[in-house]
């Protein structure tokens, strides 16, 4: 059940009812956890049993680990954990991939069971937390089952820690007016950068480029296209995430944030502090610090901050194309640190305006393998880019590059705050207005259907 | 532990409850006046067809021993009128499960397959939509049949979706389309809540969808006339549906192959490239189903293609009548 549907709209009205409800508060937890199942199997009612496998599986893995002292023991239960999660993950996601790179012609027949990248980091965040004695194990199941399956979060995150969550369960919640009006409010304005900006304004213009598997691009076409799917691919993905945040609080929980204006990035590190932040922050915690970090010397340092941007970029898809698009974020980094070390010309403004502007440049050229088909389109786009385009421009593909300029301006006014802090200070009128002016383009701009593109991780 | 800041934790402060209920206000009254402006400048409600839309009709034929299934392309989707067919056939159903820019043979087979379909396959195909290199054209809608079961967010978001679209002529995708072609010239074709179409060209610029067809026909290009060899290798071919046809016929079915209308540059086209002596012609003695030709009749002759590839919806009742006239006095409908 995607957020931008008819059919969420009457299932979200159905649990704040029954959450609003005079019941107990394990029922109401019950309530929430049925209906986080019901919105898992609106996709596929078969794979509800694996979501039943990884949070069964975790909670008796951290349950086992914390009752044992030994810790040969304690290490072979996480590897339960690892096993389990990273085996579901690598039949359903990589099996595939893995069989056509080594040229085996045996196939498997799956479906990438929808939220799989996002449930199973949680659940493995969850018993490697335990492990480390950074967390307790949930003291109920029924709050654990329903850390796991939360729908807001549960298809595309954010992906949330189990300290997080799981303390917010344990005592009654309920949104106050002022939560339940701001939550709707975050919806309205997720879903208006989803079906608006990214599917009606934005898609169409990058399909051009992109789907068409166009012979000849030129420059300025690939650069629109290009710099519309950066616009389009944030909008998507922050507009998941803000509906997702809305939602949670609607219902009276607190989702951490996952995007902080992103586009206003100086650098590469200041920018995956800014990106999709549930994710980069697991990298960091389960991978980049496990590996060593920062600790054992620069060149050290600097493998570990590439492997880990690889292992990023093929958590997001089975292809390649990901596999580049993590080694050149990567290679940003490492070129950032070694950088940062000689130089530091953000010191200035004006220098901190052009380093935001590399940082946005660079990073659109990476959406290109994000974005492309196949390496054969992506060479062909970032040819162009680079001003061996071919063919003839067209002028009406540029006709979103605007609103993505509009966006990168937006973030660069919120850079240093955050929306919470610009809305209190807009005075009520113009957010009824700008309310009212979302909800109704929701309307006008209905028809595109596009599903949320991190479904597809 | 944690990791995470939680700006939503602070909640912007002010008077939610009038911001809300201004945002409300604004919203009916601009949804209200959107409708009407739109429904003045001539947009309709229109359905969004897809693979969904699609298995919802096709469920309607099984158990149903006086169904017509409509299978096929764009052509028979514009031309097919329900209230004809009502007139006509007031004891049978029809189910539209024509696909616009598909092929025909993808749905015949999926009936085929299905031990519960009795009823009539009325089949718009040209001599290449029923042959194996197209019967998978279908695929997606066909699999979305089938997967129903395992997807019922899906099918119950069109469902919902359908009856949201049917009544509100603003949520048929208007705002992209008034982006892309401006407030003065609405959609030209209409679907309704049953995947039924309906084509009004005095809304669109027919020079223009004509001059589509016509470069569409250019790109054909001008390959040699067929030989007497190429005309049997395609009977081989076309034949291949026939098992299929068997299959529905032995359980009490109909199959029917209409060729639809074309006109002018369409037609001479057709005719150049498959001519119908030596194809269709030859096609309809061997096949087990009624092979019915535009061509063939003169009640089904008499009709205008503005784009010379589908005839007008507001011809569709005189077409749709005279098609089922011809079929009721083959003993089609029994």
């Amino acid at each position: 059940m995607q957020f931008n549907t008819y059919l969420f709209a009457c299932f979200f009205a159905i649990v704040l009812a029954v959450h609003n409800a005079p019941l107990p508060w394990t029922a109401k937890k019950i309530a929430l956890l049925v209906f986080s199942y019901v919105f898992y199997a609106a996709w596929d009612p078969l794979f509800v049993v694996l979501l039943w496998g990884s949070t069964v599986v975790d909670w008796f893995v951290a349950k086992a680990m914390t009752r044992t002292p030994v810790p040969r023991r304690r290490k072979a239960f996480l590897g339960i954990s690892l096993g389990f999660n990273l085996g579901l993950l690598g039949y359903f996601k990589y099996a595939g991939f893995l069989a056509r790179t080594l040229g085996i012609s045996w196939q498997p027949d799956v479906i990438l069971p929808i939220g799989i990248s996002f449930y199973t980091f949680m659940t493995l965040s969850y018993t490697i937390d335990v492990y480390l004695g950074r967390a307790k194990p949930a003291r109920s199941f029924l709050d654990y089952a329903l850390y796991v399956t939360f729908f807001p979060h549960l298809v595309s995150g954010p992906i949330v820690r189990a300290t997080e969550l799981v303390p917010q369960f344990e005592s009654p919640r309920r949104a106050n007016a002022a939560q339940l009006a701001w939550g709707l409010a975050l919806v309205a304005i997720g879903l208006f950068q989803k079906v608006v900006l990214a599917d009606a304004i934005l898609a169409p213009k990058v399909d051009k480029v992109y789907a068409a598997s166009l012979v000849h691009v030129s420059t300025l076409d690939a650069w629109a296209a290009t710099i519309s799917f950066a616009g389009q691919i944030f909008c998507d993905f922050a507009g998941y995430s803000t509906c997702a945040i809305g939602v949670a609080l609607a219902l009276g929980f607190a989702l951490p944030d996952n995007f902080r204006s992103p586009y206003a990035a100086i650098g590469f590190s200041d920018f995956w502090r800014r990106w999709h932040i549930s994710l980069s922050s697991w990298l960091r915690d389960y991978l980049y610090i496990p590996l060593g970090g920062n600790r054992r010397g620069p060149a050290r340092t600097q493998l570990n901050l590439a492997i880990t941007m690889l292992l990023g970029g093929l958590w997001h898809g089975a292809a390649w194309t990901f596999v580049v698009w993590g080694a050149l974020h990567g290679a940003y980094l490492v070129v950032e640190r070694w950088l940062a070390a000689r130089y530091a010309p953000w010191r200035s403004a004006a220098g901190r305006f052009a380093l935001a502007l590399v940082t946005f440049a660079l990073v659109c050229i990476a959406w290109v393998f994000f974005r492309a088909p196949t390496f054969e389109l992506a060479f062909r786009v970032v040819a162009a880019m680079f001003g061996f385009g071919t063919g003839h421009s067209h002028p009406g593909w540029w006709s979103a590059v605007p609103a993505v300029a509009a966006l990168v301006a937006v973030h660069a006014i919120l850079r240093d705050t955050t929306l919470e802090a610009a809305v209190a200070r807009t005075p009520w009128p113009v957010r009824s207005a700008a309310l009212a002016a979302a909800v109704v383009s929701l309307f006008v701009f209905s028809g595109a259907d596009r599903a949320f593109i991190y479904f597809q991780f | 532990m944690h990791s995470s800041t939680f700006s939503s934790d602070r909640v912007p402060t002010g008077p939610w409850g009038k911001t809300w209920l201004v945002a409300l206000a604004a919203i009916a009254f601009a949804v209200i006046a959107l409708e009407t402006l739109a429904r003045e400048r001539g947009y309709r409600p229109s359905v969004k067809d897809d693979e969904y839309a699609w298995a919802w009709q096709r469920a309607r034929v099984d158990d149903a021993p006086h169904a017509v299934a409509l299978l096929g392309t764009s052509r028979i989707l514009l031309a097919f009128s329900p209230p004809a067919f009502a007139q006509a056939l007031p004891d049978w159903t029809y189910v539209q499960l024509a696909i616009d820019g598909s092929q025909p043979a993808g749905s015949l087979i999926d009936l085929a397959r299905d031990p519960d379909f009795r009823g009539v396959a009325i089949v718009d195909t040209t001599e290449s939509g029923i042959t194996p290199d197209n019967w998978r054209r279908q695929d997606a809608y066909v699999r979305a049949y089938h997967r129903r079961w395992r997807a019922p967010g899906a099918m119950a978001e069109r469902w919902l979706a359908t009856e949201v679209q049917r009544r509100l002529a603003l949520l048929s995708d208007t705002g992209t389309h008034v982006l892309a072609n401006g407030w003065t010239a609405p959609p030209y074709v209409t679907t309704f809540a049953d995947r039924t179409q309906f084509a009004d060209f005095s809304r669109t610029d027919v020079a223009k969808q004509r001059q589509r067809q016509l470069d569409r026909i250019a790109a054909e290009g001008h390959p040699p006339p067929p030989t007497e060899r190429d005309a049997a290798a395609w009977l081989d071919q076309a034949l291949r549906i026939e098992p299929f046809v068997a299959q529905i016929q032995a359980r009490g079915g109909r199959v029917v192959f209409v060729r639809m209308p074309a006109c002018d540059e369409r037609w001479a086209a057709d005719e150049r490239e498959t001519p119908k002596a030596l194809f269709w012609d030859r096609f309809a003695t061997r096949t087990h189903a009624l092979a019915i030709h535009f061509a063939d009749y003169s009640a089904l002759r008499d009709f205008a293609c503005p784009d010379t590839d589908h005839i007008d919806s507001k011809d569709a009742a005189r077409f749709t009548s005279a098609l089922l006239a011809i079929l009721r006095d083959r003993g089609v409908f029994r």
